[in-house]
């Protein structure tokens, strides 16, 4: 071969640019978007047309209905890569699995969360949640959502080559999302008791174990999607 | 039709370029296959020359798609190893064209074409349309993947092959679903990248008269 030098960022673009048209052609987002609002509409009839109370259930609901929309929309982050030969051309790119890992969950969290994170604190107001806590509300799912992509992805990747594999990623996923969810949602209900106030506290857990998730997961994603191959 | 012209020429020229140097030679030394308990194949020694063809056989479940992923690095050899003139690390020397072609029903040919250039880091590559054009799949270049045929399909996963020179070539039951013309060009794909300077290993039931070896694999 020439032996010319592999430049990274044009794979990791193209790969990118072509992951998000996947995503966005493959109609993914209208379910997840529809399953947010509907589970917003259905919490009325389930625990009573209170205002009072439905504010102070809307941090723990939006929290735990965000992390059900990664949780859905990750069922088939992998699998169809796994079914169509996808995977095994990923693992033939010019560049190691962990980086395609990243440029697909790069377009995973821009073509499907990122309108979901603008969808929820709008769904909040339908819970009574103060119009100056929509931007508290925004930040801390912000936070928190890059963590909970990437600790589904593994679950995602740990499950790929099974037969309904979505159980299998809930059960694997939800014990890694308890801090997610604990530091969330507390940091929320702090910050809707003082609206146009921020925890930042709860902000810097979050981003921490954001942070933590975005260096530490890509390896065990990469690792276990080889794994599923075999 | 398919412009066979094309592969003997601005095919030939741009692999020569980019596979120019020390002629290669895959090896491949004592690999051993096992899937659960069963011994798939085991002491398996073959070696491919720069320009060579290897046709591989065997009856249904002897190994012959587990040897192709082997040589890629797609699957672990039991024991033994694979090497391309002393190298073990053959990912990114391979093209793998398996049953499952890898491609996105919602994206169309020329998409496909674009990207899989850019994926590989092809900076020599042909044309899209041009590639697309010689493979007859000029009419179909803005039509979704997945409303083309399944011979359609199998031609535009072959064309992936040329997105970017890379000397092995390990292709899976190649003529699968292809009318006499593609199997017309699968024959030119192969007999340009040997002349080139590239090798070619493929697994098929059929006989393959290009081959200039073959290895017969027991189930």
């Amino acid at each position: 071969m020439t032996g010319r030098p592999i430049a990274m960022w044009p794979i990791l673009r193209a790969l990118f640019a072509r992951e998000l048209r996947l995503v966005l052609r493959g109609g993914h987002l209208l379910p997840v978007l529809a399953f947010v609002f509907i589970c917003v509409m259905l919490m009325p009839f389930g625990l009573g047309p209170e205002l009072s109370l439905l504010q102070r259930l809307a941090p723990g609901l939006l929290w735990v209905i965000m992390l059900m929309a990664v949780l859905l929309s990750l069922d088939r982050m992998f699998q169809a890569d796994f079914e169509d030969g996808g995977l095994d051309q990923l693992l033939l790119l010019p560049i190691a699995l962990e980086g395609a890992v990243i440029a697909k969950i790069c377009a995973h969290f821009v073509g499907i969360l990122l309108p979901v994170l603008a969808a929820i604190p709008l769904a909040g107001l339908l819970l009574n949640i103060h119009p100056d806590a929509v931007l508290p509300v925004l930040a801390t799912l912000l936070a928190g959502a890059p963590a909970l992509v990437m600790l589904g992805a593994i679950g995602a990747a740990l499950a790929v080559g099974v037969r309904r594999a979505g159980l299998l990623t809930v059960l694997i996923v939800t014990p890694l999302y308890v801090p997610v969810l604990v530091f969330g949602a507390g940091g929320l209900a702090r910050a809707l008791a003082a609206p146009g106030m921020l925890d930042v506290g709860a902000l810097g857990v979050l981003g921490l174990i954001s942070m933590a998730s975005l260096f530490l997961a890509p390896p065990a994603i990469a690792a276990a999607l080889r794994a599923g191959l075999r | 039709m398919v412009n066979t012209e094309y592969f003997s020429g601005a095919y030939a020229d741009f692999s020569r370029a980019a596979m120019s140097g020390d002629a290669l030679c895959l090896r491949a030394d004592n690999l051993a296959c096992v899937r659960g308990l069963r011994v798939v194949f085991a002491d398996l020694n073959f070696a491919v020359a720069a320009g060579g063809i290897l046709h591989v056989s065997g009856a249904n479940g002897a190994g012959k798609t587990s040897l192709l992923r082997m040589i890629c690095g797609l699957l672990a050899p039991a024991a033994g190893h694979i090497s391309l003139s002393g190298n073990t690390a053959l990912a990114r020397q391979s093209h793998y064209l398996g049953h499952a072609d890898g491609l996105k029903n919602t994206l169309t040919p020329r998409e496909t074409m674009i990207y899989e250039s850019r994926l590989m880091a092809a900076h020599e590559a042909c044309a899209p349309e041009d590639l697309l054009a010689h493979i007859g799949l000029a009419k179909q270049a803005d039509q979704r993947v997945g409303t083309l045929s399944a011979g359609q399909r199998r031609r535009l996963a072959l064309s992936r092959l040329l997105a970017a020179p890379r000397p092995i070539w390990l292709m899976d039951e190649p003529y699968t679903a292809l009318d006499t013309a593609g199997r017309d060009l699968v024959d030119t794909l192969m007999r340009c990248h040997a002349e080139a300077g590239g090798m070619v290993v493929l697994a098929a039931h059929e006989a393959v008269p290009l081959a200039d070896a073959q290895l017969v694999l027991d189930a």
